[in-house]
């Protein structure tokens, strides 16, 4: 590298001269090799993104499903207008599961957070067996996600390893159904999503506190500050931007969360793990009723935009501050 | 205000060795410099006395009290960082009460002593700017007051000039002065840079390779150097150092440069007597180039040299010379005529030689007792 | 230094939540069906009796622990999950790369880089109607070009943004000096440019593919039986005429996991970066 960056530097200055022309040529075949680059991925756009859209905004404004026997450009036989987001509206098990997805989040995401910014911390003043046990850590976010929602499955068995494990501590023998029961299915299957995702808290958290200045932090030892104070009034707000970022990641995928909770309770018992992916997966392949869940997903695409739009801006400004301050 | 004592203090980072058996012992109220090439291990040791690295072994006390094992949140010193270190996502007012907030003084009263510091390094106009518009120089200023501010007994300041524009750095060296002598305070300055350290320092503190060479007045460091380390190190162009032969004839004792009889220097009473105590044939002869002088003509106190290279240097004309086997430097007036190919005839100020021991390094030293009675 | 010592213990414990999940898969997959739950007795870590028959089970679809055989074994849902992820990430990794280093060079393509990451924000099922009607119309569905077209796309925005950052921080007088000596752009592009990237691609590709790999809920939607990936075939394995097959679905989720944890401690200086789209570097 370094040999062509010393070149470089010999060759532009013996031709800047006569190159002007030449310069303008050259730049207008850039250009247009970079417009060919781009291409691939702007089609894969408009198959999937473009082209899709407008068929879904069709879909959603009739009454058509796969049973009618038509085909789905035919579905403006059975045109409907807003009657399918009249009708989300009114839907209360849609509400139900979008509210079960927010509980989810909300309860979740702090989890994962305070575990991994108390394992970053830990980590950041220093453990013996650092590789190893950063590794051990990190294993539980690189497993499949369904292979992981098996495994609590298995756990969470009323005759696995949980129930056992109590009974040691019981007189009588523990034997609790954890998944059929409409409040600990709850609790389970955050404990699985806590279990795979507090490691994911932890690498950003880390990293971001491996980034904070050292000689800052011993300014701050030297002036007097305790660890508690040096992490809350040095580390933490100089990572600001990476908390915001973690939990930025964190929040939307587990918005998303499907894979875990149908191997694990396929949203059962009844409803009390459906979430608004597990109710759209159900309302897909169960009722059928594809014009609805296209109707959802068109709202869902724009509230979701709304919000993202504006904490990606606020990110932004968030990391913009965090450079100049570096 | 504290003393700093160092005993037989080591620092070792697995097999290497940063430093080496140090004793050294700071008086109360003293500024000192540690002083060294890079790599010397003179951070190393500044690190140790705040706390920031573990002694090895030996011990560090602050006045009477045992710090070596105390964690450098409890050890009460001030440091500045080289990079300065400062809290660049608060504001000047923030990073300047942050020790004073740690120690939980209420408000009113650290207000007033922001107030005061922002006062004393200029920052006023500043205080409630965010730290990171600052310029370098108001960051060394708010580095050194927020140090200040806590009024540590012990104030460390690590290169902290090395950042700073020329024009700068001089008038920062003197507002240092000043705040050591407002407040009192033991305060020891690491630097790479002999002037700062000998225009600033009452006492100068030469390390090399790990061991502390000799801890003395800038005055003693550059008119009796411990050792040819020291003597080279200190000064620019730093000393001429030429191996020379003893010639004794009668009572007469003489230096042969580069062992040539030609190159003869006549030797006083002082250095005569060294010479003959040491019991050496041949010693390492040394003079500083600013101590040098052509004569007008031959005589028994002079040795003839060849000019090969004359510098112009501001003020200065700096010679090289060659002499029989010997070459070495000195420096004179501009006014003074030096053309090179010239010969001269060179006449040395004998009281400002030394000798050193050619297999110690160590510089001959006069028996006080005998020599004030002889 | 007692500190230390505590700060070890606990991040210890940690460790030892994090692998005992996994480690109770690993042995329940060396367990012969007795062993499985507590019902037929107690419950024990390590096997009893420590058994191949659930490999052998999923691998040749017939053991002696189970009466009924296997009708579809584990290999071709092997097989299709290598297929796909590679062939996804292929799809990923060229793309994004050659369409990062037109945004990064020539700052053209608008709000490209934004449009790849909502595509990443949004729950695949609110979107996924129309794709699914797509895919039966043009004859997509359960085929592995189908199903690894989508790989690429839904981790373009990874590969896009990963990337891009890396050509931003490479200084464009890199090409341009080759340039000046005579190499056309492309070859300034192939011959220069991706040389010096090539470990990043790398990089990129394995996190990409461990994406791929571990996807469910694509495979569940897009395949219906000739292409199942491992996650679906595993969740699948349920039979009326056995009941739960504990221990074979342990031995198939041991296959699934092996690759992506691998490959993921690999590339573990990587993973910061790649998850959070190039945003913040280790």
């Amino acid at each position: 590298m370094t040999d062509v960056v010393s070149n470089s530097t010999q060759a532009s200055a013996g031709t800047v001269a006569p190159a002007m022309a030449a310069q303008d040529k050259l730049s207008s075949a850039r250009l247009s090799m970079a417009k060919k680059m781009l291409l691939p991925t702007q089609l894969l756009l408009v198959f999937i993104v473009a082209f899709p859209l407008i068929m879904q905004v069709y879909i959603s404004l009739t009454w058509w499903t796969p049973l009618d026997g038509t085909p789905w450009y035919m579905a403006y036989l059975s045109w409907s207008w807003f009657d399918n987001y009249r009708e989300l509206f009114l839907d209360d098990a849609l509400w139900g599961a979008i509210w079960r997805t927010v509980l989810f989040v909300l309860i979740a995401v702090p989890i994962q957070f305070f575990f991994g910014l108390f394992l970053a911390s830990l980590f950041y003043e220093g453990i013996a067996g650092k590789p190893v046990l950063y590794s051990l850590i990190l294993m539980p976010m690189m497993i499949v996600p369904a292979v992981a929602g098996y495994i609590f499955f298995l756990i969470f068995q009323q005759t696995g390893p949980l129930n056992a494990i109590i009974s040691l501590f019981y007189e009588d023998a523990f034997s609790v159904n954890w998944l059929n029961d409409v409040n600990r299915a709850f609790i389970a299957v955050i404990v699985a999503d806590v279990w795979q995702w507090t490691p994911l808290m932890f690498l950003i958290l880390f990293a971001g506190l491996m980034s904070v200045p050292e000689d800052q932090m011993r300014a701050a030892t030297i002036l007097g500050a305790n660890w508690r104070q040096r992490f809350f009034r040095i580390a933490l707000p100089r990572i600001k931007a990476v908390i915001v970022i973690a939990l930025a990641l964190r929040i939307i995928e587990c918005f998303k969360i499907f894979d875990m909770l149908f191997v694990m309770t396929r949203g059962g018992p009844g409803v009390a793990t459906e979430s608004l992916s597990l109710y759209l997966y159900k309302q897909t392949f169960q009722s059928l009723e594809w014009s609805y869940v296209a109707a959802i997903g068109i709202t869902v695409l724009i509230v979701l935009s709304v919000i993202t739009g504006v904490l990606i801006a606020k990110a932004g400004k968030a990391a913009r501050k965090q450079v100049e301050e570096a | 205000m504290s003393s700093i004592t160092l005993t037989n203090t080591t620092k070792k980072f697995g097999e290497f060795t940063a430093v080496r058996d140090m004793n050294l012992s700071i008086k109360n109220g003293e500024f000192v410099a540690i002083l060294g090439p890079s790599g010397c291990g003179k951070t190393t040791t500044m690190n140790m006395i705040a706390g920031i690295e573990d002694a090895s072994q030996g011990t560090i006390h602050f006045d009477d009290r045992d710090m070596t094992h105390t964690s450098m949140q409890k050890r009460g010193v001030g440091f500045v960082f080289q990079n300065y270190a400062i809290f660049t996502h608060m504001s000047v007012r923030k990073n300047l009460a942050f020790g004073l907030e740690i120690q939980g003084l209420a408000k009113p009263e650290v207000d007033r002593r922001v107030k005061e510091m922002a006062e004393f390094m200029a920052l006023s106009h500043r205080l409630d700017q965010q730290s990171s518009s600052l310029s370098v120089n108001e960051m060394q200023k708010l580095a050194i007051g927020r140090s200040a501010i806590v009024e540590p007994s012990i104030f460390l300041l690590d290169e902290p000039l090395s950042n700073l524009d020329a024009a700068f750095r001089e008038r920062m060296r003197l507002e240092l002065r000043e705040l050591q002598r407002k407040l009192g305070q033991t305060m020891i300055y690491v630097t790479h840079d002999q002037i700062e350290a000998m225009g600033l320092a009452d006492r100068i503190a030469v390390m090399n390779h790990a061991v502390l060479q000799q801890f003395d007045t800038p005055e003693n460091i550059y008119a009796k150097p411990a050792n040819v380390f020291v003597a080279r190190f200190i000064g620019a162009p730093s000393m001429n150092i030429l191996r020379a032969h003893i010639a004794r004839d009668g009572r007469k004792v003489s230096a042969q440069l580069g062992g040539l009889e030609a190159d003869t220097i006549p030797l006083d009473n002082r250095l005569a007597s060294l010479a003959l105590q040491s019991g050496k044939q041949e010693l390492l002869f040394g003079f500083r180039p600013e101590t040098m002088r052509l004569a007008d003509r031959k005589s028994a106190k002079t040795f003839a040299a060849e000019v090969s290279l004359v510098e112009t240097v501001g003020r200065r004309r700096i010679g090289h010379f060659q002499s029989g086997l010997s070459t070495f430097v000195g420096t004179f007036a501009r006014r003074i005529p030096l053309k090179a190919g010239e010969v001269v005839n060179i006449e040395l100020d004998l009281d400002t030689c030394h000798f050193f021991d050619p297999d110690t390094e160590l510089r001959l030293i006069e028996p006080e007792v005998e020599t004030e009675n002889g | 230094m007692p500190a230390l010592l505590v700060r070890t213990v606990i991040v210890a414990i940690f460790a030892a939540i994090a692998l005992l999940p996994v480690a109770w898969m690993t042995t329940m997959a060396f367990k012969p069906p007795a062993e499985w739950t507590s019902a037929a007795g107690s419950l024990t870590f390590f096997p009893k009796n420590p058994t191949w028959a659930n490999f052998q089970y999923v691998f040749t679809g017939s053991s002696p622990d189970q009466i009924v055989s296997l009708d579809r074994t584990v290999w071709s849902p092997l097989f299709a999950s290598v297929l796909t992820s590679v062939i996804g990430t292929l799809i990923a990794v060229i793309c994004g790369t050659i369409a990062a280093y037109a945004v990064s060079r020539e700052k053209i393509g608008g709000n490209i880089g934004l449009s790849l990451l909502q595509l990443r924000i949004f729950p695949p099922l609110a979107v996924m109607i129309p794709v699914m009607i797509m895919w039966a119309f043009l004859g997509m569905t359960d085929t592995w070009w189908g199903l690894s077209l989508i790989y690429g796309i839904v981790t373009l925005p990874f590969s896009f943004w990963l990337m891009k950052a890396y050509f931003d921080e490479l200084p464009r007088e890199i090409e341009e000096a080759a340039i000046v000596e005579g190499c056309s752009p492309i070859e300034a592009f192939t011959q220069i440019t991706l040389p010096i990237v090539a470990s990043a691609v790398a990089s990129t590709a394995l996190f990409i593919f461990i994406l791929n790999w571990s996807d469910y809920l694509i495979a569940l939607l897009l395949t219906r039986k000739d292409w199942t990936t491992i996650p679906i075939y595993m969740n699948a394995l349920a039979t009326a005429a056995s009941g739960q097959l504990y221990g074979a679905k342990a031995a198939l989720g041991l296959i699934a996991a092996i690759p992506p944890v691998i490959l993921g401690i690999s590339i573990q200086r990587f993973l910061v970066r790649g998850l959070t789209f190039g945003a913040l570097k280790q």
